[in-house]
């Protein structure tokens, strides 16, 4: 269990980029944090492992602060960021993906093992010997995801994973993740674009100006959403079931 | 792995790339195409700092010496260090950092002083590419002095002076960007 | 993309291909050294061997020419050197051009070895051999220059991409003024340093929740790669071009070691 407790951050000149933030992740959970351009959603991210050390309030993960064992928090918290690309660091989609377990020093032949495992899972396989940079969107972001799922995580937090993809790399992007979520993984899924997966969250939280202005399940709340700046997907009688790009 | 640590690593690979890419590229900034290798050389030790000049700058000759072709005009190769324009190579690894040790303002420098520094610090790294350089061309050629300038240093003025104030524009306005990259490491 | 990329990888199965690239390295540094020194010998030497072992890292077994470029630049090393070194200074015109000419011919041969080096050698795979090659080197950050190394190739044609989509935009807004070089210049590098400098931000973010340390897991190697033969192969024709130095010319050994230029 993952938990966010009295988080605050501001910049220098006073504007408050985070304010006063409590959430809690349970195991097994899939919540979407939704909230436009600007209200501390990826910020919110870059504390959870770590990468942004909390001035007030804390980080706790199964209730110990995570800054007790940053090494062994970010091996259990894995964050797939924005922008694909530049989280690359691997010359072929094979080494990138090793990148993390490598850093673990595992030995080669785990690594090779669970590297297999990986590319099957994700059925990139025939991609393992391309460059990075020269795959598709969609390709490139299950690389990504591979990368972080080599370290074994128990959370995986996406940072508006479908940026950018056409509509087939969307549904294959969600079809990892529903997978990942089916096997018992807890899924924080930041995004504005409620529309490509709000049918498989059991919890939405509303960000807006650094501070979580609402928070529940997805049923209670479609209907307010506009009201802090997100788009409601289209279609006033539209069952949640139906707000997936995910091919039935 | 400190967070710090990290972060001089990549900076200091961006900035080999940035070196190594500009290799490949031909900009038509006047009437004649130049390369902007020596630009971003400068840059890389007065954005980055000595350290990061010096160690983007090592990278980039690691890099040519085991044969890829980064050096100016897509070659590589040991062959061009130990070649006639080889001094020019070795000019680089000392530029970078002199640069970067001249052009070091705090965050309270006042403009003037800032922008002072930075063309000071662009003349003289400028400057500092020619000394092995020259010497070098005229042994490896058995050129004399004469001819070594002619071929050497005259033809690369303009260019160069172009650079070097260009490179000095772009130091006073991204030292801040750059310092605070570096600096937040420390805090966290 | 990279215009001027002569030099590039092509797959294979040939020795020359499956040579461990350390040796590869360390053949190709070797032979550049002994080239520094201007010597006939030395090159008649050596371009029989260069030549066969560009036969052997053909797959099809067929001498193809290099790329015209590749004759330019020694085209005008030697008219350099003939205009420089000067009928009046050597003592006649028959030697100046041979000294021009051997000198031409020395380029060639650094070029060609370059170019085996690179045909045969997968990018991907330096990194790692380079810091095997490093490690045992004490004083030497082996893990910080490879890291830095392997970062820098990655990035180098994201940053070329970049570079050329930054020009196009300025282009299509009519931001080049011929007049005004240094501004044209500073307003292609804001952008580009900008960006460089985000991306920076993010790959360390990202190298940081990856967990990323200096004594990682080393890199693999290919275990088949030849590594016995190709090093004794080195060693003996070292040798024999010295040997045969000695016995042909009677240069003492050590003073041809100590001889450049």
């Amino acid at each position: 269990m993952l938990e966010v407790k009295n988080l605050s951050r501001s910049y220098e000149k006073g504007r408050m980029v985070l304010n006063n933030v409590s959430l809690s992740f349970p195991e097994g959970s899939f919540t979407i944090i939704a909230g436009p351009n600007g209200s501390g959603k990826t910020q919110l991210m870059r504390h959870l492992n770590g990468l942004l050390k909390a001035r007030e309030g804390e980080v706790l993960l199964d209730g110990r602060n995570i800054r007790e064992d940053l090494q062994a928090a970010r091996r259990r918290i894995g964050l797939v960021f924005q922008n694909a690309d530049s989280q690359i660091v691997g010359q072929t989609v094979a080494s990138d993906i090793a990148f993390g377990a490598e850093n673990l020093k595992w030995p080669r032949q785990k690594i090779n093992e669970k590297l297999e495992e990986l590319l099957t899972e994700l059925s990139i396989g025939h991609l393992r010997n391309r460059r990075p940079h020269t795959l598709s969107g969609g390709e490139k972001r299950r690389c990504v995801l591979a990368a972080v799922l080599i370290m074994n995580p128990e959370i995986i937090v996406l940072d508006e994973p479908f940026t950018g993809l056409d509509y087939q790399g969307v549904s294959d992007v969600l079809k990892d993740i529903t997978r990942l979520h089916k096997d018992g993984k807890t899924i924080i899924l930041i995004t504005h674009d409620l529309e490509k997966s709000l049918a498989h969250a059991d919890r939405l939280v509303l960000m807006k100006d650094g501070e979580v202005v609402k928070e529940g399940e997805p049923a209670d709340l479609i209907e307010d959403v506009e009201d802090f700046g997100i788009r409601r997907p289209w279609g006033n009688e539209r069952d949640l079931e139906t707000m997936t790009w995910l091919k039935v | 792995m400190t967070k710090m640590r990290i972060r001089t690593t990549v900076l200091s690979a961006v900035f080999t790339a940035l070196i190594a890419a500009s290799a490949f590229f031909t900009i038509p900034v006047g009437p004649i195409p130049i390369v902007l290798t020596t630009m971003f050389i400068l840059l890389s030790g007065m954005l980055g700092g000595a350290k990061i000049g010096f160690s983007a700058v090592a990278t980039y000759l690691i890099l040519g010496i085991i044969g890829l072709p980064v050096f100016a005009g897509g070659t590589g190769g040991i062959a061009k260090l130990i070649g006639p324009t080889g001094g020019f190579l070795v000019g680089y690894l000392l530029a970078a950092p002199l640069a970067g040790l001249i052009y070091n303002p705090g965050p309270d420098s006042s403009r003037t002083r800032k922008i002072i520094l930075a063309v000071l610090a662009a003349l003289v790294g400028g400057i500092t590419l020619y000394i092995p350089g020259i010497p070098w061309l005229k042994q490896s050629l058995s050129m004399d002095w004469p001819a070594a300038l002619q071929a050497g240093l005259i033809p690369f003025i303009p260019g160069d002076l172009i650079k070097c104030a260009a490179a000095a524009v772009l130091a006073v306005g991204l030292k801040d960007r750059f310092r605070d990259f570096l600096t937040e490491a420390e805090e966290e | 993309m990279a215009e001027g990329l002569i030099f590039q990888y092509t797959p294979g199965e040939s020795i020359l291909h499956r040579i461990d690239i350390r040796i590869k390295l360390i053949g190709m540094i070797a032979l550049s050294l002994v080239l520094i020194k201007v010597s006939p010998f030395r090159l008649c030497f050596l371009l029989p061997v260069l030549l066969s072992l560009d036969i052997c890292s053909r797959n099809d077994r067929r001498i193809s020419l290099p790329p015209p470029i590749l004759f330019l630049m020694p085209l005008i090393i030697f008219a350099g050197n003939f205009i420089s070194l000067g009928p009046w200074e050597t003592g006649g015109f028959k030697p100046a051009l041979a000294a021009a000419g051997f000198r031409a011919l020395r380029f060639i041969c650094i070029l060609w070895m370059a170019q085996l080096f690179t045909e045969t050698s997968d990018p991907m795979s330096i990194t790692p051999a380079f810091y095997r090659l490093l490690k045992p080197i004490p004083l030497i950050p082996a893990g910080r220059i490879s890291t830095s190394m392997g970062l820098s190739l990655t990035l180098i044609p994201l940053i070329i991409s970049e570079m050329g989509e930054i020009r196009d935009a300025m282009v299509s807004r009519c931001g080049w003024n011929p007049r005004r070089p240094v501004r044209n210049l500073t307003s292609m590098g804001i952008p580009l340093l900008e960006g460089v400098l985000t991306r920076a931000e993010a790959l360390s973010d990202a190298m940081e929740s990856r967990l990323f340390t200096e004594d990682a897991t080393e890199p693999e190697l290919l275990d088949d790669s030849l590594r016995t033969s190709p090093s004794l192969f080195l060693l003996l024709l070292l040798t024999a071009l010295f040997m045969g130095e000695r016995l042909l010319l009677n240069i003492d050994i050590l003073e041809s070691f100590m001889n450049f230029y």
